[in-house]
């Protein structure tokens, strides 16, 4: 094939994927709702400093042991790494409503490991196993949310687009529902468990024989009514009052193989304003150019256009908490705000995770 | 005199959906991009509308939002429901090689690393010089070059990569 064939090939694709594009209902509702936004006046900034700067709220905890005692905050020099206070605000974990059942596949491909758990905020949980060395990549989830629009569909509708022939694959007795993504990458089964409810998930990419393998994985998954400690993880971190997880608590391996935690929120509510949690193992890269002390925080306003962001980060348990909120601010000044909810996080040391270390 | 917000919107939301999905290869991402990113405009729209192409800022921030961190979890799973599904990818496989061959092609576009594909949807989507991609993509032109020629070879690899994943299991 030509360069100019080729290149017309991706300006067709391109074309044909702009045509898939959703329609403007949402956006444009979306714009019509009231908005709150919060503003703080510069004489605020000085006072959070101090503020924080004396009240440092991160609880350290022995692993997985939930802490009965509540005592006075203590002030901590900014010099001193120890951090041993408490929470002065009101705090909560970001996913409290996990589901009832989980599942581990009794059977996978050859050589597939996992490698990332994610904890969505309605109480989904998903997780993902990968090829070491390849694109294959299988997931299971229990899914909380009914997001098939028709509850009753599989005893309504026609067959979906997977089912050949009229015949239907079962899966613990219940009817299993194929689809595919956009570009056909992307394969998914459901199906319901006896009560109706969750909705039990199984997605494959790059998967040979795709269709006989993903059901050969659902069908080997051994339930159980508990989760298992491990999950317990996604509760490592607790939010200020002010930050609402918005869609998933995630915990993926990082590159020295260490459980990496990560939480998507929006700031009083304001979907638009995102705060990005991350619990890593490593200190950001670029720590040292362009952060500023600010008692025991690193904090760095960058002004990039449309993408200026402002962030902290600090060490907890032998790890680094970093926030970052993207403001879409053109020239920031330098916010308290998110150094005042760094002060209230609440963090606990992650347990080991096997499964991450395989 | 500047436009205003609402005739921003009722004239640019479609375009910025179709930019932004070729972009995200996902039309709910795109939907969740473009909605952020008005809201945003929104609150600023003075300002904005006093430059000399708000069209040209508010899809500056489309791909910056895009290539930026806060999404980098929410594209790996999609909610949607089956017909809704369908609706994107007709349950019969279409025959003709064409297709498949773009089909392909898009899938390997989706799995460019995200300045890569931003900088071949801005040349090949949005018909944008190299000098107008590294203006978008806040780098050197040299750098939006090689960001375009890593991606057509990767690209053009592709296909043969798939069926080497394949046969390897």
């Amino acid at each position: 094939m030509s360069t100019d064939e080729f290149e017309d090939l991706l300006r067709d694709a391109l074309r044909q994927a702009a045509d898939r594009a959703p329609g403007q209902a949402r956006v444009r509702a979306a714009l019509a709702r009231p908005r709150k936004r919060w503003r703080w006046p510069p004489i605020a900034l000085m006072a959070a400093i101090a503020t924080t700067a004396a009240v440092v709220v991160v609880e350290c905890l022995p692993n997985g042991t939930p802490s009965g005692t509540v005592g006075p905050a203590v002030p901590v020099a900014t010099s001193t790494p120890l951090l041993t206070v408490l929470p002065p605000a009101p705090v909560r974990t970001p996913v409290t409503n996990f589901a009832p059942t989980w599942g581990d596949p009794g059977w996978l491909p050859s050589g597939m490991v996992e490698t990332e758990r994610y904890a969505a905020v309605d109480g989904s949980l998903t997780r993902v196993w990968s090829m070491p060395k390849g694109p294959t990549r299988v997931t299971f989830a229990v899914r909380q949310s009914d997001y098939l629009d028709r509850p009753d569909a599989e005893r309504k509708s026609d067959p979906p687009a997977f089912q050949e022939g009229g015949q239907y694959d079962l899966v613990g007795g219940s009817r299993v529902w194929f689809a595919t993504d956009l570009n056909g990458q992307l394969t998914r089964m459901r199906w319901r468990g006896a009560s109706n409810y969750p909705v039990y998930e199984v997605t494959a990419q790059f998967l040979p024989d795709t269709r006989t393998n993903m059901l050969r994985v659902a069908r080997s998954i051994q339930f159980r009514d508990t989760r298992p400690d491990d999950v317990e993880v996604f509760a490592a971190v607790g939010l200020p009052t002010e930050l609402s997880p918005t869609g998933e608590v995630s915990i993926f391996r990082d590159t020295h193989a260490k459980p990496y935690l990560t939480v998507t929120a929006s700031l009083d509510g304001v979907g638009s304003e995102r705060v990005f949690v991350g619990y890593q193992v490593d200190q950001p890269a670029d720590l040292v150019p362009g952060w500023q002390q600010i008692g025991y925080f690193h904090y760095r306003v960058t002004n990039d256009g449309p993408n200026s962001r402002e962030e902290v980060a600090w060490p907890v348990s032998g790890r680094w908490l970093v926030l970052q909120h993207a403001t879409f601010e053109t020239t920031l000044v330098g916010s308290p705000r998110l150094i005042g909810i760094a002060g209230r996080m609440l963090a606990r040391p992650l347990p080991d995770l096997p499964w991450l270390s395989g | 005199m500047p436009e205003s917000f609402e005739d921003f919107v009722r004239a640019r939301t479609g375009v910025l959906l179709r930019y932004a999905t070729a972009l995200t290869c996902d039309p709910y991402q795109a939907q969740d991009i473009v909605q952020d990113v008005l809201l945003r405009a929104q609150q600023r729209w003075s300002r904005i509308s006093g430059m000399d192409s708000p069209e040209g800022y508010v899809n500056r921030m489309v791909t910056n939002e895009f290539l930026s961190w806060n999404r980098r979890r929410a594209r790996t799973d999609v909610l949607a429901s089956h017909e809704r599904m369908a609706a994107y990818s007709p349950p019969v496989a279409d025959p003709t090689e064409a297709v498949d061959e773009r089909d392909a092609v898009f899938a390997g576009i989706a799995r460019l690393p995200r300045k890569q594909r931003a900088a071949v949807v801005l040349r090949f989507y949005a018909s944008r010089s190299f000098a107008e991609i590294a203006d978008e993509l806040g780098c050197a032109e040299a750098t939006a070059r090689s960001h375009l020629s890593r991606a057509m070879a990767t690209l053009r690899d592709d296909a043969r990569m798939g069926r080497t994943a394949k046969e390897a299991l």
